[in-house]
Formats: C-alpha cells, structure tokens, sequence
C-alpha cells in the first residue's frame, strides 16, 4: 500500500524532473543518504531555477536551495507522501517559505499597494524606461509582487507547470488559480505601468 | 476582471507557449478583448524559463557539497559542549574566569602538547563557545592555527611522542574546520577552504624544512594533501584569488568537450568567460584559450575513453598549440590551471607527464617559499628545454602529481641569488605543474607564471569551488573518526517542514 502510494507520489512528478523510484523515495524516507542524494539530483534543477528567479541574487539563491534540501533531509522521516502531490511539491513549499523568510529579513518584499507608493517616489517614469532592459525590469517587478503572486507566475510560467499540477503543490483548485495568475499578471503590469514602463 | 478574460488568458499562454499562435494572431482573433490581454499576454511571454540562468557547474557542486555535509553528518552528535543548565553555565563561567584570569591560564595559554598545562589549554577552548560568539568555521579557523602553531613549536625537537600528539590535535581540528565549512554560507566556506589549503602549505613547508622530517609529520602532510587536494590556496595566490572559480570543470564535461560536444565545450568556455571576468585571464589570453577549446582543437588527438585520458588528450592538444607558437606561455599555464584544476578537484591524476618546470623556489636564506613566481619580479628563470625534453616527449603537456623522487629529479629553478636546493621533501608539488611550451622563440615564461611548489593545496585552479566535492569526501569519510564533527543545519522554525507531507506551506 505505501508503495502503491510512494509509485504514484513519484510518477506525478512535474514534467522535467528525471524520474525517482518508489524504492528511492521510500529509502529516502528512511534516512538513506544515497537514495535522499538521488531525490536531490532529481530536483535541484528545479528548485534552483524557482529561487534564483524568485530572489535574483545567485550566491542567495544557491544558499536558498542548499537549505531547501537540508531542511528536507531533517524533515524527510516525517514526509507522508500523498497520491496526488508529487515529491517536488513539498520542496517547492519548503523553498516558498525559506524565500518568504529571506525577504522578510531582508525587507525587499513589497505588497502590490506599496509597489505603488514605491513607484511614485522612486523614478521618473522616462527615466526608468530608459537604460534598463524590459525583461530585467519585468522580473525585478516581480519580485515586488507579493509572495502569492511570484509563486503562481514562476510555477506556472517559469515552470511551465499545468493549474493541474500547482494545484496539487499549493492545495488550490485549478480555477482559483487561473484568476490568481491574471491578477498577478494585472498587478505586475500596474507596477510596471506606474514606472512608466509598457510591455 | 471577469472569468472570460481569465479563461483567455490562459488559452492565449497555453496556445503561444505550445506554439499554436502568435500573442498578435491570438489577439486578431479576439480583438473585442485585445486591449486588456494584450499587456498580460506580452508579460507572460517575457516570462519563461529560458530567462533564468541555468545552473552552473560550479554552483552545483558547491550546494551538492553542503548538502552532501549535512546529510553525511551523524544525526543527534552536538558540537562541543551542551550546557543546559543554569547552574552549570554559571559555573562554567566562573571557572573560565578564574582560569581564565589567573597565572594557571596565562601559562597555559602557551602550553604545548605533553606539558602539565596542556589540558587546561584545552579546557578553556572548550568552554570558549559560551562566552564568545563567533561562526563556527571562524572558531575551527583560530583553533586550527592554534594547533598548528603547537606544531611549529614542536617540530625541531626531535620529541616523536608530543609531535605526534599535536600533529594528531591539528588533524582532528582540521577535520573540524572543513566539515564547519560544508554547511557553511558560501562566504565563509569559502574562508575556511583557502585558510585550510594555506595551513596544508605551511605543513609541507615544515616538512620540507628538515631533513628528516618525523615520520608522523610526512604522514599527516600526506593524508591531508589527499583530503585537500582539490582546495584553494588563495592566501598563496593573492593576485588570482579568484582563479578556481572558474576553474573546476566536472570530468564529464571535459571529457564530453574532448570529443567535441557543443555543449561541453560551452561549458568550458564559460570557465574561460569566468576567468576573464575575474582577471586571471585577458582579454587576449582567453581569446587564445577559447580557440584552444574550439572543437577541432580538442578532437586533435581523437576520442578517449575515460575522463584521465581526456585530460591527457587535452593537454596533448595544448602542447600541439604551443609547439605551433598558439598561445603565449602565460596563456597555456592559465589554460593548465583549468585543466588541472578540474583534474585535481575530482581526485583524478593529472594527465600526461610527471615534471615540474616550476620547481620550488627558495629565498635569499634558501627557506623553500610558496609565493608564485607570477607575484615576484625576482623569480624570472627561464624554464631549461631539458625540462621539456624530459617530459616524455610531451613538450607543454600538463603535468601529473608526481611522487617526491619523480619530482626530484626534474630540473628545478631558482632565483638568480639562490641555488636550487629543493629535495623530495618539498616537492609534493608537481600537483601544480604547468604547461612550457617548446618553441625557444617564446620564452618560457611560463615557470615564471607558475606557482613554484607545496601541495594541490597551493594551486590556484583547484580553488575553493572546486573543493565543495573534496569537503564532501573530507566530511563524509575522515580517517579519524572520533574527530567527525557535525554540521548538523539549523533550520529556524518557521521553514522547518511540517509532519505529514504539508511542510508549513501556506502562509
């Protein structure tokens, strides 16, 4: 039966993870450290890729993923695995709580009302729109986006994972998140407009 | 907002990321809605995974290598002393204040290993972490100069009994300090690497000073050459401290390069790129070197099979260039270091022929020095093509480790003011060998632009990004195992994962 389940958690991984056994994953869950150095193998990629995009500063997003994997491993014995959320699910959740951690310390975490209040006092908009180039202003913009938001755009678009998928990692119904993509899309936008800056 | 609107936006994504249409055929079809998808629709198609940059090679192997540390370290072993109760802190600290204070802990401060005093020095270290705070590496840092100092004090006097206890206290606070390092940030990984690679320095210069060595010493300097092969020596190189940063390529990227795989070879371009941008390399040296690694350079000498062989084909290619008059000599040694480096990281031989034509250097007062003769203007002796002929037939080719008596008999160079007397205790060095290119039209610098001796620790490709997987062996297997700390990661409640699969998500 736990196999049956651990088969299933393994086989929903999100496309472009190589394929994990159940054997793998179930020796992980006991402390083995290869099998645990496979998962992480697996999903380092991945996981990298999401922080990096989310904090932008490499050596931060390397400290980040290093500590997604070690918090992993130290909770990895309590890890229940559930058929419908894939292994990478619980990773993303420890990496989206260790990148809401890093910006709350760090401050840079801005809601979508103060990215406004920001813009308006920041820089003048030709200013802005002028020297920097259009995507680094788009992802810098969405690292002001509050945390719900950078979330579903870098699974969703980053990832390229289906609402199917995200809705098995963030325990949201698919439709709910369709509309949390367009509002999260809309307020990148605003923030990007109130820099004078028009994609 | 309404639910139209969000279903087309999500069947515009889907159909333009699958390549069914374009955002402008999309929005021809939908015009009555053009205006409010169109910006929503541009932003998502900026916002790809194309646009985040992959993860280097490098990077990789420094968070495998941290992972690896933690995951490898014995659960529920603290570090140190755990004082839990008040009482016992209290006195705890009363009795580093009365030691600490008074004439017993003044004279134990210099006590040495087989002094009365000895376990009081030791006693007091052991109480430190509770009254002062410092990061742990920085900790192993000063214990391990400490008990290196120990050394020092005690390594003339022909005492095997207390030589071997320090050297056995220094062994297991430098196993301490690289273990520190694996599961520390970068930065100071990065601090405890070049500062373990610099004490292994110190160590074969020790060695090197007597004639005899004690056998417990050259014992020690071998086993921690072998743990430390692989790690910066930064404090050595200061002029190129950031040189190993690109220079740990994996062997299957070389290997894969060697038979000319696009992708491999981008990888060692990137190195090259990383070496430029942090100056080991100009712009015109790494213009040379990425011609190197363009494949029909690489597949000069055909296919290996195995990645050792790969390194010597490489390095083959290399000394092909430079008989052609390629590169400059600076150039091939800086393109040796990425080589070697890589070779040295992964524990492999280093490829093609044991010599050194840059043998260790010696001071005005013939103390063997570990100062690249890069740095020093004194050091400008030409490298004798008998150095080259003696390679084997392999001019330029990139040097392997050697054992001390096939270091010994290669030519050695000296400064004009000395004369080369560097024996097989101080020439552990061919680890740091270099490439010379044959043509006597170029002079080969190359010597001059190759760090003289001492250990893998002392070369500057290995560096500290290559020695993440070497931390990870150091810390995953030490040879004494009652001295494997553990680097046991905290994790700070609000990011601990949850039991039950539902790792505190939802914040």
């Amino acid at each position: 039966m736990q196999q049956d389940r651990l088969a299933d958690v393994t086989a929903g991984e999100a496309a472009g993870a190589p394929p994990v056994s159940a054997d793998t994953l179930a020796r992980a869950i006991a402390r083995d450290p290869a099998a645990f150095t496979e998962l992480y193998e697996a999903h380092v990629d991945r996981i990298h890729r999401h922080v990096r995009y989310r904090v932008g500063d490499p050596d931060t997003a390397e400290d980040i993923t290093a500590q997604v994997f070690l918090r992993a491993w130290q909770a990895i014995h309590r890890y229940r695995p559930q058929a419908d959320r894939p292994f990478i699910a619980w990773l993303f959740t420890i990496a989206n709580n260790l990148i809401v951690d890093h910006h709350r310390r760090n401050r840079h975490r801005l809601t979508g009302v103060m990215a406004g209040r920001h813009a308006a006092d920041v820089l003048d908009p030709e200013e802005a729109a002028v020297g920097a180039d259009l995507h680094d202003q788009i992802v810098a913009a969405m690292r002001r986006l509050k945390p719900e938001y950078q979330l579903i755009i870098a699974l969703r678009l980053i990832e390229d994972m289906e609402y199917e998928e995200i809705a098995r990692v963030l325990g949201k119904k698919p439709g709910a998140l369709r509309v949390t993509l367009f509002r999260a899309l809309s307020a990148l936008r605003a923030d990007l407009a109130a820099r004078g800056i028009h994609p | 907002m309404n639910d139209r609107l969000v279903e087309l936006l999500d069947e515009g994504i889907r159909a333009i990321r699958h390549g069914h249409t374009t955002p402008e055929d999309f929005l021809a079809r939908h015009s009555a809605d053009a205006a409010e998808l169109a910006p929503l629709l541009h932003l998502a198609t900026q916002l790809d995974a194309r646009t985040v940059p992959p993860l280097a090679p490098l990077a990789r192997t420094r968070i495998s290598a941290r992972v690896q540390g933690g995951i490898r370290a014995r659960p529920g072993v603290s570090h140190g002393l755990r004082w839990q109760r008040p009482w016992l802190v209290a006195a705890a600290l009363a009795a580093i204040t009365l030691v600490g204070l008074g004439g017993t802990g003044i004279a134990a401060r210099d006590a040495l290993p087989g002094d009365p005093l000895y376990g009081v020095k030791r006693g007091i270290e052991r109480l430190e972490p509770m009254v002062r705070r410092e990061e742990a590496v920085d900790r192993h840092i000063r214990l391990s100069k400490r008990r290196l100092d120990e050394i020092r004090a005690l390594a003339g006097r022909r005492d095997h009994a207390r030589l071997s206890a320090a050297l056995a206290a220094y062994e297991e606070e430098y196993r301490r300090l690289l273990a520190a390092a694996a599961s520390a940030p970068s930065a100071a990984a990065d601090r405890a690497v070049r500062e373990a690679a610099a004490q292994v320095t110190t160590l074969v210069e020790l060695r090197a000073q007597d004639a005899e060595p004690d056998p417990s010493l050259a014992a020690l300097v071998d086993r921690l050459t072998e743990v430390t092969v692989g790690l910066a020596a930064a404090p050595a190189l200061p002029e190129r401290p950031t040189a190993a940063r690109s220079a740990a390529v994996p062997t299957a990227t070389l290997e894969a390069a060697h038979a000319g795989q696009p992708d491999a070879i981008a990888t060692l371009l990137q190195a090259v790129d990383a070496a430029e941008r942090s100056g080991v390399l100009t712009t015109g040296q790494a213009a040379e070197v990425r011609r190197l690694l363009q494949p029909g350079a690489a597949r000069e000498s055909g296919t290996s099979p195995d990645a050792a062989t790969a390194l010597d084909r490489l390095g083959a290619a290399l000394a092909a260039c430079a008989e052609r008059g390629c590169a400059d000599p600076a150039t091939l040694a800086a393109l040796h270091d990425v080589l070697s480096g890589s070779a040295l990281a992964l524990g492999l031989p280093q490829p093609v022929t044991p010599r050194r034509s840059g043998a260790a250097q010696t001071d005005a007062s013939g103390t063997p020095t570990t100062q690249p003769p890069r740095t020093n203007p004194q050091v400008a002796a030409p490298a004798p093509p008998a150095t080259v002929a003696a390679v084997g037939g392999a001019p330029g080719a990139v040097a392997r480790p050697t054992s001390p008596t096939v270091a010994a008999a290669a030519p050695t160079e000296t400064t004009a003011s000395t004369s080369p007397t560097v024996g097989p205790a101080a020439t552990p060095s061919a680890a740091h060998a270099t490439v010379v290119p044959a043509t006597p039209a170029r002079p080969p610098a190359v010597a001059a632009a190759t760090p003289p001796t001492t250990t893998a620790a002392a070369t500057p490709a290995a560096g500290a990004e290559a020695a993440a997987p070497a931390l990870a062996a150091a810390t995953a297997a030490p040879t004494t195992p009652r001295s494997m700390p553990t680097p046991t990661p905290t994790a700070t409640p609000t990011a601990t994962p949850t039991p039950a699969g539902s790792p505190g998500g939802g914040r």
